[in-house]
């Protein structure tokens, strides 16, 4: 048998965005995989075999040497769910006209020709022209009883649709809703999650699996004659519940995480923190003794990638998103004419962005300095919108999101500074190496993991303090940045430095031991 | 200094052009707006003589725009129509036919709506080209217009709070006038770019033009009742305007700590700033800012009894406030800058200003020694207004002398804006 590695791509949702944390994740662990020669598996539902393929493709990601496996056709509801939700998003982002009044309009402009055209007389046509009148007439006459009624029948049926229909559709949301239910949608994930650990048991040419997020607990259960890793990539919301405010979905999510601690063979961690002071605090007891292990995440290593994209910088634009409509089209935007911060990361509750903002205007407004703001966030936390609303920062702050991984690095590449001011990571915080290595320097909130990933690279306190800072503090955030502003290379310079180091740790070393923690899970079993 | 324009400059032939010009002053406005005007239709009808071209140059102004008899003058002289007019919409659909056979394409669609300018004649149709000062217009102009637009300022972009909702929300239509502009035309470096990146224009079609000024004295002897009325330097000159741009809040608190260790008298003047006034009982804007100032002066003994409100002043009065005073002060921010510390470089006056690059740029432009506060930060007016009075005849001395300043008058300019401005109208209506 082939040592294969086997990865399971499953969660709730049909798609996740191609630059969704853990798609990256995923992406980076098989480059690693395939720098060392091992051959991947990936086990999937019909359910997501799309989006998966998606992600892989427009990753660049080579399919030499990958297995991709549909073990089940997956929740027809689930996939239904999405495809619903995904028209209604669609529908929602567009004011085309429907099928009908397209009907519509045809017929009445048929109609119209034909009538011009009809009354026209004169020349040779005229026989034609008057017996086709002739004909309509007539038709006219014998059809419109029939005409008569149906209209008498649609103007009762329009009175009766107002107050039949309304009712009826009313219920049917109310329906509908329910079946949609955080609680009701989990219930469908549970089974799929059983018959898809059920085909994972009985194939026989599996020995051990890789479950990417610890959100799987009903598949992590019922999966009983395999070796299980999880990964466990941190429980942010329950050191910040008060931003967090419990919600069903929530709630489900943190008891299917504490049922996968529970029934993993190793747990993978991204950094101490997260160990010590979320899983081992939190979980004491579902992971008792179980293996846990520490794997940052590979330091971005740039170019030897190839995913540096030269294309044009207008061509940018088409990932730009306009979340104010309410104040009119957004301008199209000249990337080689300001200077970017870049904060690439999905917008959360703890993505502590409102600093961040405040830096920004301040920047904008009151230094004068010629900047925008790039998001990579799909919208923002009710505190970001409302702040650019009330500040008015619509046309400043760029909103580009699920931008693919080749354009990301292109956006970072042009930014002069990212800013990472996080209050909360799990782990490495990669936004620094990715930055580093496309020659723009970073600035880091002064978190835990932050001081964890220079420290444990032998990075000195005297050599990294200075791309900290205090991540509630906007007006130091600003000038810090500002400093960056005015000279980008003498702390970039520092930066690479340090990132010749951190680069030894690449993808392939953090792939390498993963491979090495599944055996070792796998050989204990 | 300020960027010297990269465009189309050389003339490649000595044909002489023939063109005819609309220069548009879209909405009502006064002071500097109508004094850049006034400048530039000077330049372009002096440049183009000069040039050995032929322009017809006919200027639209909004029929509520008030227009002095001098300015009237001036445009006679020079051999400009003039034309009032009212800013109309139109539906586009009745447009389309005529779109059609013009060449103009219909692939992206239209807006709803079209803005012209119903002059009762023929709507500025019968000219080549359009020239709008400033990108106040309330929608999109005729797709078949060429036209190119001054764009002054989009203060906004600093100062969020002087546009309210209904502003903001129509918005993205100022700034498609800029963007659909041919080419627009900025006297600053920070105004191009703000055009670029919040209005959205395209880099190429974004130039910076020199900035021109006009010594107003030419002609007018002070107003020896003033002169009777203030001791030189005994007053700092503060021209304004409502907006909250202006930072009289910031401005104010300064102003009360600098009073009260001197005698000085702070003079106020600009159109409806006497709204300001806790004594006037019937301002003319009433605006909780405009409250909130009343009030902040209300309440402080020292600033009740030093500040004068002037309101609008007249030219004459102007120049002579301006050679009275102590200093100019000027407090906005994220505007395009002002002229007034220019004029009083030449009435030997010298100017304290908010530091924001348009004013960096323009303090460099004229090589003007502007002492820079930062109204972000309590007592720097303060400080600033401390050094200029300790340090006086040194700021003084360092003033440009009139015959470094008359450079940039519109005069010496004339020939050079022309070249620039029609070199780039050529482009646009010859290809």
């Amino acid at each position: 048998m082939k040592n294969l590695f086997t990865i399971v791509y499953f969660w709730r949702p049909s798609r996740l965005g191609i630059s969704e944390g853990l798609n990256v994740l995923l992406t980076d662990l098989i480059r690693g995989l395939q720098a060392n020669r091992i051959p991947i598996r990936i086990l999937t539902t019909g359910r997501h075999i799309n989006g998966l393929h998606n992600v892989l493709l427009k990753n660049n990601i080579s399919l030499v040497d990958i297995e991709i496996v549909q073990l089940i056709k997956g929740s027809i509801f689930l996939r239904f769910k999405d495809f619903w939700l995904e028209i209604r998003k669609e529908r929602d982002n567009t004011d085309k006209l429907s099928l009908w009044t397209r009907i519509r309009l045809i017929v009445s402009n048929l109609l119209k020709n034909w009538l011009f055209w009809s009354l026209d007389i004169g020349g040779y046509s005229t026989p034609i022209k008057v017996l086709s009148i002739l004909a309509v007439t007539l038709l006219i006459i014998l059809v419109s009883p029939l005409l008569l009624s149906i209209l008498l029948v649609c103007k009762l049926f329009s009175k009766l649709k107002a107050v039949v229909f309304f009712r009826f559709r009313q219920r049917l949301t109310i329906v509908v809703s329910g079946f949609f239910s955080a609680s009701a949608i989990e219930k469908f994930y549970i089974f799929e999650s059983q018959r898809l650990a059920a085909a994972i048991d009985k194939a026989s040419n599996i020995s051990s699996i890789l479950l990417l997020t610890g959100f799987d607990g009903d598949l992590c259960a019922n999966i009983r004659k395999k070796s299980k890793v999880i990964v466990f990539p941190d429980a942010t919301p329950l050191l910040l519940p008060t931003r967090f405010p419990g919600s069903e979905f929530a709630d489900i999510l943190l008891r299917s995480m504490r049922k996968s601690v529970k029934f993993a063979d190793g747990i993978i961690c991204y950094s101490n923190f997260v160990r010590d002071h979320q899983l081992k605090n939190h979980f004491s007891t579902e992971c008792g003794n179980l293996p846990i292990k520490v794997i940052p995440q590979g330091f971005f290593a740039g170019n030897e990638l190839g995913e540096i994209n030269k294309s044009d910088a207008g061509g940018l634009n088409k990932y730009i998103r306009n979340y104010f409509p309410e104040y009119g089209d957004l301008p199209r935007v000249h990337f080689n004419e300001f200077l970017a911060i870049i904060y690439p990361t999905v917008d959360r509750p703890h993505k502590n962005t409102l600093t961040l903002l405040r830096a920004f205007e301040r920047l904008l407004r009151q230094k004068g300095r010629n900047v925008k703001l790039i998001m990579t966030s799909p919208g923002g936390t009710l505190e970001t919108m409302n702040y650019i609303r009330e500040r008015k920062l619509h046309r400043d702050v760029l909103f580009m999101p699920a931008v693919p991984i080749a354009v990301l690095n292109q956006l970072l590449g042009r930014a002069t500074v990212m800013v990472h001011p996080s209050l909360l990571e799990g782990g490495d915080i990669f936004n620094f190496s990715r930055a580093v290595s496309h020659n723009t320097p970073a600035l880091l909130s002064d978190i835990l993991v932050a001081r964890e990933m220079f420290e444990r690279n032998s990075v000195s306190e005297s050599v990294y303090e200075d791309w900290l800072f205090e991540p509630t503090d906007h007006q130091a955030l600003a000038e810090k940045i500002d400093s960056i502003l005015c000279d980008r290379w003498n702390p970039l310079a520092a930066q690479r430095v340090i990132m010749d180091h951190l680069s030894s740790y690449t993808f392939a070393k953090m792939a390498q031991t993963y491979n090495d923690f599944m055996r070792e899970v796998s050989s204990k079993i | 200094m300020i960027s010297q324009y990269e465009g189309p400059l050389q003339r490649d032939d000595v044909i002489p052009m023939n063109y005819r010009l609309a220069v548009i002053l879209p909405s009502p406005f006064s002071g500097g707006v109508i004094r850049s005007l006034i400048n530039i239709c000077r330049m372009l009808v002096l440049g183009a003589q000069r040039s050995g071209d032929k322009l017809k140059l006919v200027v639209g102004l909004p029929r509520m725009q008030g227009w002095s008899i001098r300015n009237a003058e001036i445009f006679s002289s020079l051999g400009i129509e003039t034309r009032f007019f009212d800013q109309k919409a139109i539906q586009s659909d009745k447009l389309k036919g005529s779109y059609a056979c013009l060449g103009v394409s219909l692939e992206d669609g239209i807006p709803d709506t079209t803005i012209f300018f119903d002059d009762g004649i023929a709507n500025f149709e019968d000219v080549d080209f359009w020239y709008l000062i400033s990108d106040s217009v309330l929608g999109p102009l005729p797709a078949h217009r060429k036209y190119a637009c001054m764009v002054y300022d989009y203060a906004n972009r600093y100062v969020p709070e002087i546009f309210d909702e209904s502003q903001w929300k129509k918005f993205y239509l100022r700034a498609g006038v800029a963007t659909s502009a041919d080419f627009i035309v900025t006297t600053t470096r920070q105004t191009r770019l703000d055009a670029i990146n919040f209005a959205g224009v395209n880099p190429e079609k974004a130039h910076v033009f020199p900035i021109e000024f006009d010594a107003i004295d030419d002609g007018f002897e002070l107003d020896t009742k003033l002169v009777n009325q203030f001791d030189s330097r005994s007053f700092i000159l503060w021209p304004t305007i409502l907006s909250g741009h202006e930072n009289h809040e910031s401005a104010l608190l300064d102003l009360e700590i600098f009073l009260k260790n001197n005698d000085l008298q702070v003079l106020i003047i600009g159109r409806g700033t006497n709204s300001f006034n806790p004594k006037n009982h019937e301002p003319m804007v009433d605006h909780p800012y405009i409250r909130r100032i009343r009030g902040l002066i209300d309440s402080s003994e020292i600033l009740e009894e030093r500040l004068i409100f002037l309101d609008y002043v007249s030219d004459k009065l102007l120049l002579t406030l301006m050679r009275l005073a102590f200093c100019i002060l000027h407090t906005s921010h994220g505007d395009n800058g002002t002229y007034t510390v220019v004029e009083a470089a030449w009435q030997g006056t010298p100017a304290i200003s908010n530091r924001y690059p348009a004013m960096e740029e323009v303090g460099e432009y004229f090589k003007l020694p502007l002492e820079f506060f930062d109204h972000y930060t309590s007592g720097s007016l303060v400080n600033s207004l401390w050094h200029l009075q300790h340090n006086y005849e040194d700021i003084y001395s360092r003033l440009p002398s009139r015959d470094a300043l008359s450079r940039f008058s519109y005069d010496h300019l004339a020939e050079k804006y022309w070249r620039l401005f029609s070199a780039n109208m050529r482009l646009v209506l010859e290809g």
